[in-house]
């Protein structure tokens, strides 16, 4: 049974296609990732789901209903976490909650205890007289996911939330997520670049780059259609120009891309193939920094797929 | 029922919300809002009143007369002359009787003299110098008598003309009638004329504010640029609720604070004997000009840079155009255009409540705030509605 379905979205920015007819099922109590590189289209989709932006073409249903007909219901029954900060920062930690609480239609004392729960699931509670402007960046990120889930909302939506965040504040982040989700089968969608907190976090996941769905599926399904692949990551200087061109000829180079003193090259498995790349690059008149040949991953599939890194 | 409740509940939400967002501000805003057009106004008070009350002190001036003796005047002699220039009349003026023309031109060569050579029907005045007040003043003066004393003689010279008993006649009643025009007292005592005006400072304490309360504001265009007010659509708070809140909020803490303002200046700085229900009434008047004002930033602005511009080329107009740092009735063509402008309707409603002209009377000022406020007002909402969706 689907929580979530979005079907056939489409959204244009002037001469810019930000979605280009994606669709996609969400099951209730999923944890849910998209990942994709800037500008892939994760946060318009986002806004479309949250109600916040019109789209062109398509339609979402949240728990059956949609949100052409009744997006204020479906409002109700999420809770969206900005990837910006989006907070009053001349106010105190309480004061922020308590807005937000308000506005989603919490009262008295049922909103000073979920206050109290949400600070507590953030470890702000001895901070929340606090104004937001003397937080640490960490400590604002967790205030930011916090407000929105004040009202136990069904499904939480989360926009790159662990940007800028420091180690610390990231796992206690992703492990309010898992917790959540967990405690009460909430459905979670989660956007990011960082392959890794997708990896460790998502059931299922798609990827996306340039409004278009590249894949989608649970993590073992898309690494499937790379296994017979390997990544060479390749670190030398001076890389010379007709490298990347040279090593494109060798029988076994799938795609391969290039950014600053970096190669990684998508191998199809061949022990001949890497061995033909070495013996290759040392000819080159460069300075061979490293050599890792990783085991197949999310930024593989990407790399494999587009050609280029998800960072890029 | 239940919609109605959630509309009220959000509306409380926002303007509780404002309230603690601009409690935290309140020192810049008694700064800027109160504290700075008090101190501009006491500026503006000392330097119009420096400009409009000087004192013009009239140099001396020495008039030389010279009669042409081989051309002399038929009709007057040389004291009648020198009456004729209004010696007497001018305290700044001598008058120097010269036997001949002769002379008259090295005379001439030092500032403030002047000369005037009669030679028989002909009067010459002579001025080398450069135009004065005072040379104005005479030359002047001495046209007019002239042109006087000439009618006088044209009609002597018609009654000469005539013979018989019309002479007589007409004669008889000239004399009659100049005994008359003697008899007469030409200077009417008139009742003294009241002219009630604001002085310098009750003007500019009244329109400096009035100017500067454009920059009163919940800070809404920020809060859209840092995307709080996307978040709170996310939570399910229509556009229509918050701009209405928005708009609410402008509303009661610019009333407040107009108050505030108003009181102080009013009944604590100026002493002045304003009702209170009236004073209250014009102050919510100017509430719904700011009230309408942001509601179009509201609209119309993404950053608040952009409209921190807007407000400050609106308060240029305001400052320039409607009066707000100077009295622009003072210009005919000034006062015209400041009627259009809504800073100007505002800061006449708070000079009628001084200056006791019932607020009856001024009905039409009324209708423009209303109406200027109304039109900015929808732009702002239609404006809003549309830059919100995308």
């Amino acid at each position: 049974m689907y929580d979530i379905r979005l079907q056939n979205l489409t959204k244009r920015y002037d001469d810019r296609l930000a979605l280009d007819n994606v669709s996609l099922d969400i099951e209730q109590g999923e944890i849910f990732g998209l990942l994709g590189p800037n500008g892939a289209g994760k946060t318009t989709m986002i806004h479309i789901l949250c109600g916040l932006i019109p789209m062109d073409r398509g339609d979402v249903h949240v728990g059956g209903t949609s949100i052409k007909d009744h997006p204020e219901k479906i409002k109700a029954q999420i809770g969206y976490v900005p990837q910006e900060i989006v907070l009053f920062d001349t106010l105190s930690v309480w004061d922020n909650m308590d807005y937000f609480g308000r506005l989603y239609g919490l009262r008295g004392s049922y909103l000073r205890e979920k206050i109290d729960q949400a600070l507590e699931i953030a470890g702000l509670t001895d901070r929340k007289r606090q104004k937001v402007k003397k937080l640490s960046g960490g400590m604002q990120r967790r205030l930011n996911l916090v407000c929105a889930i004040m009202h136990d909302p069904k499904i939480l939506v989360l926009d790159e939330p662990t940007v800028g965040v420091d180690p610390q504040s990231r796992n206690h982040i992703l492990e309010a997520v898992r917790s959540m989700n967990k405690k009460n089968q909430m459905t979670v969608v989660y956007t990011s670049h960082y392959m890794e907190e997708v990896e460790a976090l998502c059931d299922r996941l798609m990827i996306l780059d340039l409004g278009r769905e590249l894949v989608k599926g649970s993590k073992k399904e898309i690494l499937r259609t790379v296994t017979q692949e390997t990544v060479m990551v390749v670190r030398a200087e001076p890389i010379p120009k007709e490298l990347v061109s040279s090593l494109k000829e060798i029988e076994g180079v799938k795609t391969l891309s290039f950014e600053e003193d970096i190669i990684r090259i998508v191998i199809q498995s061949s022990d001949d193939a890497v061995e033909e790349i070495i013996h290759h690059l040392l000819q080159q008149p460069m300075r061979i920094r490293n050599v890792t040949i990783d085991d197949p991953n999310l930024e593989t599939v990407f790399l494999s797929i587009t050609g280029k890194a998800l960072r890029d | 029922m239940r919609m109605k409740l959630r509309w009220w509940n959000h509306l409380g939400t926002i303007v509780r919300k404002d309230l603690k967002v601009l409690r935290g501000d309140s020192p810049i805003f008694v700064i800027l809002l109160i504290l700075f057009p008090l101190a501009l106004s006491f500026f503006y008070s000392l330097m119009y009143q420096n400009i409009m009350d000087q004192n013009i002190e009239l140099k001396g001036l020495t008039l030389y007369i010279s009669i042409d003796q081989e051309k002399p005047s038929s009709h007057l002699s040389m004291e009648a002359w020198a009456q004729m220039v209004g010696y007497g009349s001018f305290p700044f003026l001598e008058v120097v009787p010269l036997s001949a023309p002769e002379g008259l031109e090295d005379l001439l060569k030092e500032e403030n003299r002047v000369g005037l050579v009669v030679s028989g029907e002909q009067l010459r005045w002579v001025n080398h110098g450069n135009d004065t007040l005072e040379k104005e003043m005479v030359l002047r003066y001495l046209s007019e008598a002239v042109r006087e004393a000439n009618l006088s003689i044209m009609l002597q010279s018609q009654i000469a003309s005539l013979s018989g008993p019309e002479h007589t006649e007409l004669y008889n009643a000239y004399i009659k009638h100049s005994q008359e025009i003697d008899q007469t007292s030409f200077v009417q005592e008139l009742p003294q004329m009241e002219i009630r005006a604001l002085s310098s400072r009750e003007y500019f304490m009244i329109s400096v504010f009035v100017s500067f309360s454009l920059f009163f504001s919940t800070g809404i265009v920020l809060q859209r640029e840092k995307k709080l007010v996307r978040r709170a659509f996310a939570t399910g708070l229509s556009k229509r609720i918050l701009f209405s809140g928005n708009a609410l909020t402008t509303f009661s803490l610019g009333f407040l604070m107009m108050s505030a303002y108003f009181l102080l200046t009013f009944y604590g700085i100026l002493q002045l004997k304003v009702p209170l229900f009236p004073l209250l009434l014009v102050v919510a008047m100017q509430a719904t000009m700011i009230t309408g004002f942001h509601s179009m930033l509201m609209g119309l602005c993404k950053t608040d840079k952009s409209s921190t511009l807007i407000s400050v080329f609106v308060l240029m107009i305001f400052l320039l155009l409607g009066g707000g740092n100077f009295p622009a009735d003072t210009f005919p063509a000034g006062e015209t255009l400041a009627n259009v402008i809504p800073n100007y309707n505002v800061s006449k409603l708070y000079e009628a409540l001084i200056l006791e002209i019932p607020l009856m009377n001024l009905l039409g000022r009324f209708g423009l705030v209303l109406s200027v406020s109304a039109v900015m007002g929808m732009i702002g909402w239609f404006a809003f509605m549309k830059k919100e969706e995308d």
